[in-house]
């Protein structure tokens, strides 16, 4: 089964997504996520980043800190109980896969109830993103 | 000198002690503390400090279960149903004995027996149940950690309530015995039923308290345990009876013979390969 990590996007795709010019990204730290918003995207993003292959909790926490520039940054501890709750939901399964020296990875990978989930969380996200982007057009923070 | 085996040790207690259960998900935190650990070792740090920040980035073991604990659910369907019935049971045998009781057709000591024995068997009925339910959802890959995590719960809290109930009821037995028929113990196949129950429910709660095997282990230890109470209870009585020459024949059989065959059966399925790690 193919696994996510390896096609390495650069940082400048994520920048042309969303940008930010060169003022702001040096004069202002970028603005910390508040933790509603980092806990309501935790779902999606997970979701998202398995429809792409199967992946363990270490690889999807080294894998949203490089696809966000390190903006976004999860507690290591916080992505488990997430995880579990997906699978419980019945969105993602998981199996123990042996790796080098004996050790054991637990790898999840997307079930059909979670790319359902996905395509209602997409169409969400797209809604508030292009409402906002409608009401930012034109506007300079 | 840093010795890494014996820092993940620590770690392991120390999470252990906060309350975050093994194997699930203990397991899989540490093969997480492994992999960051390996990775900061291979970019350059010395192994205690990268310990040290592996543990720290992964959290403490207090924020690491509170965030487990936001995600714990009310008891699944099959604990609640189970729960319910038993307490249902438990209350329907007090209720009916009882008018025996006040009539003075049963004195107190054998009343306390028979309602204890009863709730004890009941309860390992229950936690037989639970593994059924464990080998089925395994079975069929819907085994969340979710699920999982209350099978566990109710297994722990009804296999001591069991074991309790089972040995008060036995020793109320033993008395009754004494007074009724002059000594405590006569090797009747009722006692060593429920003697040998006693023995498997403090092997089950002993194994749980120091999480010597696997969830499944324990899990197929009650199955098991729904083997011996029904060879205690309604085998040990068939037993009595043909030897009083009540002329039971095997018709009276068959009915134990199919549901301790089915538990051969799921016996069979929980033991069949899975993807669980033990827990070490």
């Amino acid at each position: 089964m193919e696994r996510i990590g390896e096609p390495a996007k650069p940082a400048a795709v994520v920048k042309a997504t969303f940008p930010l010019d060169i003022h702001s990204a040096n004069m202002h730290s970028p603005a910390t996520m508040t933790k509603e918003l980092v806990a309501a995207s935790t779902e999606p993003l997970i979701l998202s980043l398995l429809s792409r292959g199967e992946s363990y909790g270490y690889e999807l926490i080294q894998e949203i800190k490089r696809l966000s520039g390190d903006k976004l940054k999860w507690t290591d501890g916080m992505l488990y109980p997430v995880l579990h709750r997906m699978e419980d939901n019945g969105w993602i399964k998981s199996r123990w896969v042996e790796v080098e020296s004996g050790r054991k990875r637990k790898y999840y990978s997307l079930k059909k109830d979670g790319r359902q989930a996905l395509q209602e969380k997409r169409e969400q996200w797209t809604v508030i993103y292009s409402v906002l982007r409608g009401l930012w057009k034109g506007q300079h923070v | 000198m840093f010795n890494l085996e014996r820092a993940f040790s620590d770690w392991r207690r120390a999470m252990l002690a906060a309350g975050v259960k093994a194997p699930v998900p203990l397991e899989e935190l540490e093969s997480h503390l492994r992999e960051d650990f390996l990775k900061l070792v291979s970019a350059g740090k010395p192994e205690a400090e990268a310990f040290q920040l592996a543990v720290s980035r992964l959290g403490n073991p207090a924020s690491v279960r509170m965030e487990f604990d936001k995600i714990k659910r009310t008891p699944i369907t099959p604990v609640k149903i189970g729960s319910t019935l038993w307490i249902a049971a438990t209350i329907l045998t007090a209720a009916l004995l009882s008018r025996r009781l006040f009539n003075g057709r049963l004195d107190l000591v054998l009343y306390a027996h028979i309602v204890t024995v009863t709730a004890g068997y009941c309860a390992v009925y229950l936690i037989g149940s639970f593994g059924i339910c464990y080998v089925c959802y395994r079975s069929f890959h819907a085994l969340s950690p979710v699920r999982q995590q209350s099978l566990d719960h109710a297994v722990q809290l009804f296999s001591y309530l069991a074991t309790a109930l089972v040995i008060v009821g036995t020793v109320l037995g033993m008395i009754w015995s004494k007074q009724h028929w002059g000594k405590y113990w006569g090797w009747d196949p009722r006692e060593i039923g429920a003697l040998s129950l006693s023995v498997w429910l403090v092997a089950l709660t002993a194994m749980q308290r120091f999480r010597q095997k696997s969830d499944r282990a324990t899990m197929l230890m009650c199955i098991g345990a729904n083997v011996i109470v029904s060879l205690a209870w309604f085998g040990a009585n068939i037993i009595v009876n043909n030897s009083a020459k009540h002329g039971y024949g095997l018709g009276h059989y068959w009915p134990l013979g199919v549901f301790l065959a089915l538990q051969f059966c799921f016996l069979i399925m929980g033991f069949a390969p899975s993807d669980e790690v033990p827990a070490s």
